[in-house]
């Protein structure tokens, strides 16, 4: 649970007292009504489920053929070939041995276009995996980075009492914590060309800052308030982007099926027979 | 060429069966996990909320702009899109190679029962009928 809603009543509650002490006009609803806005944005958890069952889904379609090894991840993650998927090759070469259509159908509705269908499958699901570490990275990144501004608010108001108040400087880091990776590859003849996106492996000292400020607590509001629109800012941007690559693997997939099914319903999916001898 | 005896017909069946009862049905496998955890995914949605316009006619912060564009305006149905599409081509795979496994079964085991020889080498080599 965010610790968030906590934060914003506290800040809340010391700005009412500053501006009290001052004597002038406090419009804590306005300001309650802005500062909420940040009480209900999903957490970093929220999106553990789709980061492993996406990334279950890419593993499982990770397809380099009897070499096995580790399949070539487009957005540049390791990812351990799937010893399995090569049996496909181990069942139509134990069939190549045997004359009638029931043979061929399968080495040539199975075997070779199995080759590029799965490794296509792959890309996808590496595609949707990394949008999948994006999204989560956003809001990870927007939680810690809202936190941040609030508590900077609230020592900076606290500090307002001092000969000498501190200044604190926060750091938003949202669209910082993703990158964005051409993805190109797919069967010949049907290349792609999409705009992966990730989440990012290293986002130290890389945003942009924010000071509270001094002087009295409208101004700390303010920036604190230019700060915390940043973070809305760039979520919506890392937003945009998530949903860009998802839309170009979506049009891939939708627009051109031929590139992820076999070349036809095989002979032997049908009814058994159409073996009619040994070669 | 000479022709394969009848014992080498049968253990080659009995060959073309273990790929239809265990190598296969392990590739097929691989599909229905993957369809599974794809379908999993869908878990995160009850994550999908309102956003927006949180802060108009706001006497301190007049003008703004809320989460318009995040899980809610379109990403939620991007991961869905995706998803759905991922999806839809596993489960035919998985369809056909399920199908295939069970037909090269029958093919084998049918092809058995035509030769007395050729029955006994097949069972002889792990074949079931």
């Amino acid at each position: 649970m965010s610790d968030i809603p906590g934060l914003i009543e506290e800040l809340l509650r010391k700005a009412r007292e500053s501006y009290n002490d001052l004597g002038v006009p406090y419009d804590e609803e306005g300001i309650r009504n802005y500062l909420e806005t940040f009480n209900d944005m999903p957490e970093e958890g929220d999106f553990s489920g789709l980061v492993e069952s996406t990334g279950t889904t890419r593993t499982q379609l990770s397809y380099n053929g009897l070499a096995g090894g580790s399949a070539s991840d487009p957005l540049g993650d390791s990812v351990n070939a799937n010893a399995a998927l090569g049996g496909v090759e181990a069942v139509a070469d134990e069939l190549d041995e045997w004359r009638g259509d029931a043979a061929s159908s399968f080495r040539d509705n199975v075997k070779i276009p199995f080759r590029f269908a799965v490794p296509n499958m792959f890309i996808a699901a590496c595609v949707i995996h990394g949008a999948a570490t994006a999204q989560q990275a956003v809001w990870r990144e927007a939680n810690k980075n809202v936190k941040e501004i609030l508590e900077n608010a609230i020592n900076a108001i606290d500090s307002l009492d001092d000969c000498n108040p501190d200044e604190f400087t926060a750091m938003v880091t949202v669209i910082a914590s993703i990158v964005s990776i051409p993805v190109t590859g797919g069967a010949t003849g049907f290349a792609v060309a999409l705009a992966g996106v990730k989440a990012a492996n290293d986002i130290a000292k890389n945003g942009k800052t924010f000071n509270t400020g001094s002087g009295e607590a409208m101004n700390i509001l303010w920036n604190t308030k230019d700060a915390l629109d940043q973070v809305i800012t760039e979520v919506n941007d890392g937003e945009k982007k998530v949903k860009t690559a998802l839309e170009g693997v979506t049009g891939w997939m939708t627009d051109s099926p031929q590139q992820y099914q076999l070349g036809g319903r095989p002979t032997l999916a049908d009814h058994p027979g159409g073996i009619t001898g040994m070669k | 060429m000479t022709e394969p005896t009848d014992g080498e017909v049968g253990a080659n069946l009995a060959e073309l069966y273990r790929k239809g009862t265990d190598t296969l049905p392990s590739v097929a496998a691989v599909f229905g996990t993957a369809s599974g955890a794809i379908k999993g995914a869908d878990t995160w949605k009850p994550f999908l909320r309102s956003g927006g316009e949180v802060y108009e006619n706001n006497p301190m912060f007049p003008q703004g702009h809320g989460f318009g564009s995040g899980p809610v305006n379109g990403t939620g149905d991007s991961f869905g899109a995706a998803i759905g599409a991922l999806c839809g081509h596993i489960a035919t795979m998985h369809e056909t190679l399920t199908d295939c496994s069970t037909n090269i079964v029958l093919t084998a085991q049918d092809l058995a029962r035509t030769d007395a020889e050729v029955k006994a080498a097949f069972i002889a080599e792990g074949g079931k009928l």
